[in-house]
């Protein structure tokens, strides 16, 4: 169903990341995927995967809410270390068959790979986790306010990406019920050509093209109802403050990111 | 002659988690061939998930369906045979209209069904007749018309596969009192000409009331209630206790009972409620 | 009482329509009154509740609100921030991913400062009875809590009139009693002008007065037991009566008198106990 897809997902809570300032999480996030790049050996690796359970581990969300969210994404993490394995062939030949050489130096980087890419994943889960939409918005749109000197309207991109975060639920559910009311006058969209395919797609597109307008014309008049005129004059209830907290997140950051570096010169490189 | 029939249906949305809404837990109930059915519940209570199910939109987890006589996830065909046979119409169907025409949105089932460009057409003129719309709206466009009008030429596409058994969610939801009761109309005559099994949900006792000649109470995924409309109304309590509304002249009836006077409580329409309550004074004057 | 919204031969026509929608109207509002607009699909009610904040402007004639002439593009903020709007589609006005932000977003646009947004959020949820739901996600609400959250989005905004365009129209029972109750709580802690659209009868029941709207003029204006006296006259423009009323006016033509003010069960026994 379609209905299983989440994206966005927010679980709110009252830990030490949840309450870490949206900005400073950005940034450190942003960092963090940096270095999990720059990270050449398992030692700086493992440096880097100990400061992500421990960050996990923070914010008091159950490890299986991860493992649920990384569920769907095992056939790409297992796709891309079979590739690993058989194109990369340094180190001791451990078996071979046909063209498909197995080395110990693929085993190592498929390992690698592998770990990286979890890092990757819970890190940035980890912002989404903790981080309620609105303030992410707010914070990408306080993090570009510099580019407002070229003219960028950053107020009105903000206000469209709240719009289509609130929205995406909804249209999700419209979605499925257009496509259940439309099966029920026996559509199908299981079968046939590719051309079929499509055309079949038309029952529910246009429906939904209608009532997306419809929603959007509504929403208007509902915002200007409000007050709404765009960015000028706006004040916002969540104000945005650094704290102590923000301030240690940026100390460890540093210092794991140095601790990486050094780990990278004194340890030979993986990758 | 039982036509539909649900065995022993049990079903959970998301299993486990806290939205376990609307979920059924082991409903049985059989629909007859020509009568009309009103299924009331409060929202979450599971009769959506049960209409759902009746055309196997939604395979059941255990349990069966029956459509005249065969269980109808035996095999892909009869999936599809059910699909047609039962025909469902969602709440809001304005909604689903797509085609550039109003003749090519009713012709939409029958063209599904692999019929013939004689056999829809037959089929499109006879069910705009029966939504009680002229020919001359078959070719204007289904954007065009009003709230009311989308309604009936969405019905009418549902109508058009001939379905033994027709099932509406909540059919006159928004609609005002005349629309609501116009529609009403169709659907009880719809079910007279046809010899057609209609179900129909809604959250208005008295639409109910109107127009159906059983009910069926449904509560946390249970059928907790399945008789004609006296018999389930005169239990006006039990079905406050429920969270659900009664039609307002038995809240009038229950209210009087509860203050002590003698008066019957299966009392749902202000005719009936006169002729009970003309009874009564004349009778405090016999006694008086 | 204060006038506050002002009605002056106003007709209105759709551009893409050859009748009026309102035709020559002329009505006031009155300041801390409960109005209840009554009147069949496509009667002009909905047109007339646009047309008092200005997301419809008077063809002629002159539509007021607290001072102000609608038809002026200028006034068009003042005037919102004396009105505020409840539409029927409850998903089609919240704004932001979580309830107590969509409630903020009205006085954010006003430029009021944070720590006076935050009181006032607090407070519109709490007469709302939407308090213990601030941090959901408005999607996950039915539609009675989203249309409650859509109401205290309003009160944020210190509105002194909320104008609701059926707002129960797609509700169940249910969230229709909810929204019901929370405009009760407008009115009696908040002294808050209430005009609710609807085609529901019973909740024109304990309005202060009933306008009943039929092809773009006004049929009837008056008490609850005023307008729905008119049972017969009612039933020919599509609309219905309170069933209790409805019973006792049968009655009275057997000779039974209970009263005209029968509007719910409540008064019914009280008038059928007098009578015995």
């Amino acid at each position: 169903m379609v209905k299983d897809i989440t994206i966005g997902q927010f679980f709110p809570g009252n830990s030490f990341i949840h309450k870490l300032d949206a900005r400073a999480k950005i940034l450190s996030c942003f960092v963090l995927i940096i270095f999990i790049f720059l990270c050449k050996n398992f030692a700086s690796m493992g440096l880097m995967c100990f400061l992500i359970c421990f960050v996990y581990a923070l914010t008091r969300l159950s490890p299986k809410l991860m493992a649920k969210s990384l569920k769907p994404l095992v056939p790409i993490i297992i796709l891309t270390s079979v590739l690993q394995l058989y194109y990369n062939n340094t180190g001791d030949v451990l078996w071979s068959y046909k063209k498909i050489t197995i080395t110990d130096g693929g085993i190592y980087t498929a390992i690698f790979i592998v770990v990286r890419i979890v890092a990757l994943l819970v890190i940035s889960s980890v912002l989404t986790y903790t981080t309620a939409p609105t303030d992410l918005t707010d914070a990408i749109e306080k993090l570009l306010s510099p580019l407002k000197i070229f003219k960028v309207d950053i107020h009105t991109f903000a206000m469209m990406m709240t719009i289509a975060l609130r929205f995406i639920p909804t249209l999700i559910d419209e979605i499925d019920r257009i496509m259940s009311a439309q099966k029920a006058r026996g559509a199908d969209f299981e079968s046939g050509n590719l051309l079929k395919r499509i055309k079949a797609l038309f029952p529910i597109f246009i429906p939904l093209i209608i009532s997306s307008f419809k929603r959007a014309f509504e929403l208007a008049d509902a915002m200007s109802c409000r007050c709404y005129v765009g960015g000028k004059g706006r004040t916002r209830m969540r104000k945005m403050s650094f704290s102590y907290r923000d301030a240690i997140a940026g100390v460890i950051t540093v210092v794991i990111c140095g601790a990486i570096i050094f780990m990278n010169f004194q340890f030979e490189a993986l990758i | 002659m039982s036509v539909l029939s649900v065995k022993n249906l049990e079903y959970a949305y998301s299993k486990g988690t806290p939205f376990q809404i609307g979920a059924l837990k082991g409903v049985s109930v059989d629909f007859n061939l020509g009568e009309i059915v009103g299924v009331i519940g409060h929202t979450g209570s599971g009769k959506s998930t049960l209409l759902q199910h009746l055309n196997g939109l939604l395979k059941p987890e255990s349990g069966e369906i029956l459509f005249e006589d065969e269980n109808i996830w035996s095999s892909k065909e009869s999936v599809r045979k059910c699909r047609f046979g039962v025909g469902l119409c969602f709440q809001y169907p304005e909604h689903q209209l797509f085609e550039s025409t109003v003749f090519e949105d009713i012709a939409f089932g029958p063209k599904n069904m692999g019929l013939s460009e004689s056999e829809i057409k037959e089929r499109v003129l006879e069910s705009i007749k029966f939504v009680g719309l002229t020919e001359d709206y078959l070719n204007k466009s289904p954007f065009d018309l009003s709230g009311g009008e989308k309604r009936r030429v969405a019905i009418a596409g549902v109508i058009s596969m001939k379905p033994k058994v027709l099932v509406l969610d909540e059919p006159t939801a928004g609609l005002d009192p005349v629309g609501k009761n116009d529609l009403l109309d169709l659907i009880k005559s719809y079910n007279k000409t046809t010899n057609s099994t209609v179900i129909f949900v809604s959250h208005n006792m008295d639409d109910v009331a109107l127009i159906a000649d059983r009910v069926l109470v449904l509560n946390d995924g249970n059928i907790v209630m399945n008789g004609t409309v006296p018999e389930v109304y005169s239990k006006g309590s039990e079905l406050l206790k429920l969270g659900l509304d009664v039609p307002e002249i038995t809240r009038v009836f229950l209210k009087l009972h509860e203050a002590g006077f003698d008066v019957p409580t299966d009392v749902y329409t202000v005719s009936d409620g006169k002729e009970k309550l003309l009874e009564f004074l004349k009778r405090g004057k016999m006694n008086g | 009482m204060e006038k506050i919204i002002e009605f002056k031969n106003v007709s209105f026509k759709y551009s893409d329509e050859e009748f009026d929608v309102i035709n020559d109207l002329t009505i006031d509002f009155y300041e801390g009154q409960f109005t209840c607009v009554l009147g069949h699909n496509g009667s002009g009610k909905s047109t007339m509740a646009k047309l008092i904040n200005a997301i419809n402007y008077p063809t002629s004639g002159k539509v007021t609100s607290f001072g102000f002439d609608t038809s002026n593009e200028e006034n068009e903020i003042r005037i919102r921030q004396n009105v505020g709007m409840v539409f029927q589609n409850p998903d089609n006005q919240i704004v932001a991913t979580i309830v107590e932000d969509d409630v903020a977003f009205g006085p954010e646009n006003l430029g009021v400062p944070p720590e006076e947004i935050r009181k006032r959020v607090d407070e519109a949820l709490k007469i709302v009875d939407m308090y213990d739901y601030r941090l959901h996600e408005p999607h996950k609400l039915s539609g009675g809590q989203k249309q409650r959250v859509a109401i205290a989005g309003a009160i944020a905004m210190q509105t002194k009139c909320i104008v609701l365009d059926e707002p129960t129209a797609m509700l169940d029972p249910k969230g229709r009693k909810e929204v019901m109750s929370a405009l009760m709580r407008l009115k009696s802690e908040l002294g808050m002008t209430i005009i609710l659209v609807t085609h529901f009868m019973d909740e024109a029941v304990n309005a202060d007065r009933v306008v009943v709207m039929n092809d773009g003029v006004v049929q009837f204006d008056g008490t609850p037991s005023e307008v729905f006296s008119h049972t017969e006259d009612l039933k020919k423009i599509g609309l219905s009566v309170p069933k209790p009323l409805e019973l006792a006016l049968e009655l009275k033509k057997e000779g039974y008198d209970l009263g005209t003010k029968i509007l719910t069960e409540d008064a019914f026994l009280e008038a059928f106990r007098s009578l015995i």
